[in-house]
């Protein structure tokens, strides 16, 4: 941790409906949490340590001197056993490029999906701006809507909280196409982080993989709700799709070989992300949102 | 199971009015999901909205199982149950002639003993008795424990040919095994009702069955003709539609007689007809009925009995012809009387006839006096014209069976004084005209006109007289004439029928019939199924029911399946 202490101001606006987005004491108890990014990338001087050799604190390696390195960094008492001399090699820390995709098609209001991806993406960049990352957050349905562009600092956690406060479901789910936009905007590759159901009949694999062209390192954390898991059809039911309002009827028995699709799904996805070393984490809106940040997703998204 | 309050049936129309408020508000359940597409593989149900109705409807059922249940409640429902085991149990049986019968394919005798096995099972009595109620009631088993004994003899028992038991001899047999306070229970199983009032089940077994019987069969001899015999025989129909048989006689093995009958409805048919004298008769009716033993009779004509018969005093042709109908006598006529003090030497004799004399008195003997006196017990005082009718003292008397009160009527009577230990059995113009005496080894019958002034030996009433005072006058002391016969019918007046081996015909009446209206019919019949039972109320399983079926209603309408995620697993 960079000895920069950060006093990031929580902020009092962004609510959904007259509750907060998040409380303070809910903030206060993922103070310690850590975003965790295998890439190194280049960014500003921050708190994520880098391998390459930089002015932090944290010793590195030695390395051999060589005519023109600083003197400051020559390690004499080594000289003084070897005859030799060599000069200290520290790591670098360099702030971490947050992007937060939340998507808010139609589909993610089922069940306060929405609402959970919300939470959780207030929650994230809250751990990231802590950390003196820059963190954006982008929201998108059939396509990529405005968000914000990932600077850091307190007024940053403002402008998000206001963004995500104001989201409402709408659209169909294009997941392909939402984030071939997002690799092609201009930004520095850092840390993706997918807030979604993943739901979609056309895929996913195109997008991810502009992603990953990019050099992004992707984190999917999938929100289902308890009904797209375990859908509570007693009976006969009439199905109607959140987005695309079609309709059909089905029975009870239809319910096993949904889930058995959904089952497949959910395989192939995690096949896709684990071949290109892209971290999933399935979350039903079910679970506790402190639970699933302090639990279920460390090591998924953090230290 | 019996209802107190069976009007709450009544509500059960509420149940159109609850199917109705289920199917209109019934719905199709709509279902948003987030992705259709991974359903969009399942077959589309096209359906009309009257079958959707009728889809799913176990909540409708579980309102109408809970409307079911409080009906049921308020009905007050009382359940008989049995009791099961203990006390004792004595078990008579019924096996007269008449548990021969075949009700079906089994006999009555075999449904009773199965019913009687299948009680002492149901109520495992601590002990039992087992008694066969019959003429001769037997006791098959003492009071055991041994109830698998108890079981074993009343496999093994079988009918009899008897009548039915005499109550009073039943009831001494079943006091006899103890205080009658030890049976718990007392069954008894025949195919007519019990005649006491004891503390007793009735468990009927038989149905009514056709039923063509031979009821009486009897003989006697011709005056005119003494090779000759009148033979005469009753066919009754002891059941309630026609039948037709065919009847035969045989005489000595050889058929004599042969004649189709049709009987109506609980009518009998008399059939007479003559035969050449024999020893042995058979009746015999060849029918398709239920009952077997009593299609066939036998009489044994009995061979004229020799008697050495004294004859005192003025002789008679009518009854010297009458005893000779009935016996083989050997009289010895003595005209003039013994010597006052002098006593006749009646024990020399089988009878002595005394008509118109006076005789000493005597102290055994069998005497039938025909207008004398008798020292000491009659004493003649003067004669009477008669001009009143003759009426009867002890009609019931076994000398007077089948004798007509008119054929009695004399014109002259001798007015006597009888001793206190001559009972009158007829009186004429206050005079006794027949009289009997009965003491120890004497026997005396006094009739008290005189037989040629009377026209009594010209009537048929007279031979029937006589075959009844030779009865009476030459029976064995003790011997009462009811034992003289098997049969409780008496066959036509004048016809032999004591020495035929013969069924009862009560055992022929089959018909199983409970005469409510009867004073000596204090039982019910009560069958197997309602045997030590009680009358238990389980209207509380009604309002349990209905609990159940509304909590069950509230848990499939309200509660929706909850399912964990984390089996799903949260992280991956």
């Amino acid at each position: 941790m960079s000895a920069r202490k950060n006093n990031l101001e929580i902020p009092k606006v962004g609510a959904i409906g007259q509750s907060p987005l998040l409380d303070e004491d809910f903030l206060r108890r993922l103070f310690r949490l850590r975003l965790l990014a295998h890439k190194h990338f280049h960014g500003y001087a921050g708190a994520h340590k880098t391998a390459r050799a930089g002015m932090s604190l944290e010793f590195a390696e030695y390395r051999e001197y060589y005519p023109g390195d600083d003197l400051r960094y020559v390690d004499w008492n080594l000289y003084g056993r070897l005859d030799r001399l060599f000069v200290k090699i520290f790591h670098r820390e360099e702030d971490l490029p947050v992007y937060l995709l939340v998507d808010t098609s139609r589909s993610m209001s089922m069940k306060d999906k929405l609402l959970y991806s919300v939470r959780l993406a207030g929650a994230l960049a809250y751990i990231g701006l802590k950390e003196l990352n820059r963190v954006g957050v982008f929201p998108f349905a059939r396509d990529l809507a405005r968000g914000i562009a990932p600077r850091a600092g307190s007024s940053q956690l403002h402008k998000i909280f206001r963004l995500l406060g104001t989201l409402e479901a709408a659209g169909e789910t294009a997941l392909n196409d939402a984030l071939e936009r997002f690799a092609k905007l201009p930004l520095e590759n850092g840390l993706v982080v997918i807030i979604s159901d993943m739901l979609d009949e056309r895929g996913y694999r195109l997008g991810l993989s502009h992603l990953l062209y990019k050099r992004f390192e992707i984190v999917i954390v999938q929100i289902l709700a308890q009904e797209d898991i375990i859908p509570p059809i007693a009976s006969e039911a009439r199905l109607v799709d959140s987005e695309s309002a079609q309709s059909f009827s089905v029975g009870r028995e239809a319910v096993r070989r949904y889930r058995e699709r959904l089952s497949a799904y959910e395989q192939e996805l995690d096949e896709f992300c684990r071949a290109r070393r892209i971290r999933r984490a399935l979350i039903s809106t079910e679970q506790p949102l402190e639970r699933v940040l302090l639990e279920d997703l460390r090591g998924v998204l953090f230290k | 199971m019996i209802f107190l309050q069976p009007w709450a049936w009544g509500f059960a129309a509420l149940a159109v009015g609850v199917a109705a408020l289920y199917f209109l508000r019934r719905r199709e359940e709509e279902f948003r999901v987030s992705a259709i597409w991974l359903w969009r593989k399942e077959a589309e149900r096209p359906r009309s909205a009257l079958s959707f109705l009728w889809t799913n409807i176990g909540l409708l059922l579980l309102q109408l199982a809970a409307l079911l249940g409080l009906i049921f409640a308020l009905a007050m429902p009382l359940l008989s149950q049995e009791i099961v085991g203990g006390g004792g149990l004595a078990v008579l049986i019924d096996s007269s002639a008449s548990m021969q019968a075949r009700d079906d394919r089994a006999t009555r005798y075999e449904r009773a003993r199965a019913l009687a096995i299948e009680q002492i099972e149901r109520l495992k009595p601590q002990k039992i008795a087992v008694i066969q109620a019959q003429r001769e009631p037997r006791l098959l088993v003492p009071l055991s424990e041994d109830r698998d004994a108890a079981i074993g003899a009343l496999q093994r028992s079988q009918p009899s040919l008897q009548a039915d038991a005499p109550w009073s001899a039943l009831m001494q047999l079943l006091l006899g095994l103890g205080d009658p306070s030890q049976f718990t229970e007392i069954l008894y199983l025949s195919d007519r009702p019990p005649e006491g009032t004891e503390r007793m089940r009735w468990l009927p077994v038989g149905s009514s069955v056709p039923n063509l019987a031979i009821t009486g069969f009897a003989a006697r001899p011709l005056p005119e003709s003494p090779t000759r015999l009148a033979l005469w025989s009753r066919v009754e129909n002891l059941s309630d539609g026609p039948l037709v048989g065919e009847f035969i006689i045989f005489a000595d093995e050889r058929e004599i007689f042969r004649r189709n009958i049709s009987v109506k409805p609980r009518s009998a048919q008399e059939i007479e007809t003559q035969s050449a004298t024999a020893r042995r008769f058979v009746a015999r009716l060849d029918v398709d009925d239920a009952f077997s033993s009593d299609n066939e009779r036998y009489f044994l004509l009995p061979a004229a009995k020799t008697l050495r018969i004294l004859w005192l005093g003025e002789r008679n042709f009518f009854l010297e012809r009458a005893l000779a109908l009935y016996s083989q006598p050997r009289f010895e006529f003595l005209h003039t009387l013994p010597a006052a003090g002098e006593a006749v030497a009646s024990e020399s004799f089988d009878l002595v006839v005394a008509n118109n004399v006076a005789l000493p008195a005597v102290g055994s003997g069998r005497w039938l006096l025909i207008n004398s006196s008798f020292e000491s017990l009659v004493e003649i005082v003067r004669d009477l014209t008669v001009d009143t009718p003759v009426r009867w003292v002890e009609a019931a008397h076994p000398l007077l069976e089948h004798v007509q009160l008119a054929h009695l009527q004399p014109l002259r009577v001798r007015d006597v004084q009888l001793s206190s230990v001559v009972r009158p059995l007829a009186v004429a113009q206050n005079a006794a005209l027949l009289a009997a005496h009965s003491s120890g080894a004497m026997r005396l019958l006094y009739w008290g006109a005189s037989l040629q002034e009377s026209a009594f030996v010209l009537t048929p009433s007279f031979p029937i007289f006589v075959q009844n005072a030779l009865r009476w006058l030459l029976s064995e002391p003790g011997l009462s004439s009811e034992d003289r016969y098997v049969g409780s019918l008496e066959p036509a007046p004048g016809f032999y029928n004591d020495r035929a081996v013969n069924l009862d015909p009560q055992e022929s009446l089959l018909n199983l019939s409970v005469d409510s209206s009867s004073s000596n019919q204090p039982l019910a019949p009560v069958s197997a199924e309602e045997l030590l039972r009680v009358q238990i109320p389980i209207w509380h399983y009604g309002a349990w029911a209905v609990f159940l079926f509304l909590l069950l209603e509230i848990i499939f309408y309200i509660g929706r399946p909850t399912f964990s995620l984390r089996a799903q697993g949260g992280k991956r």
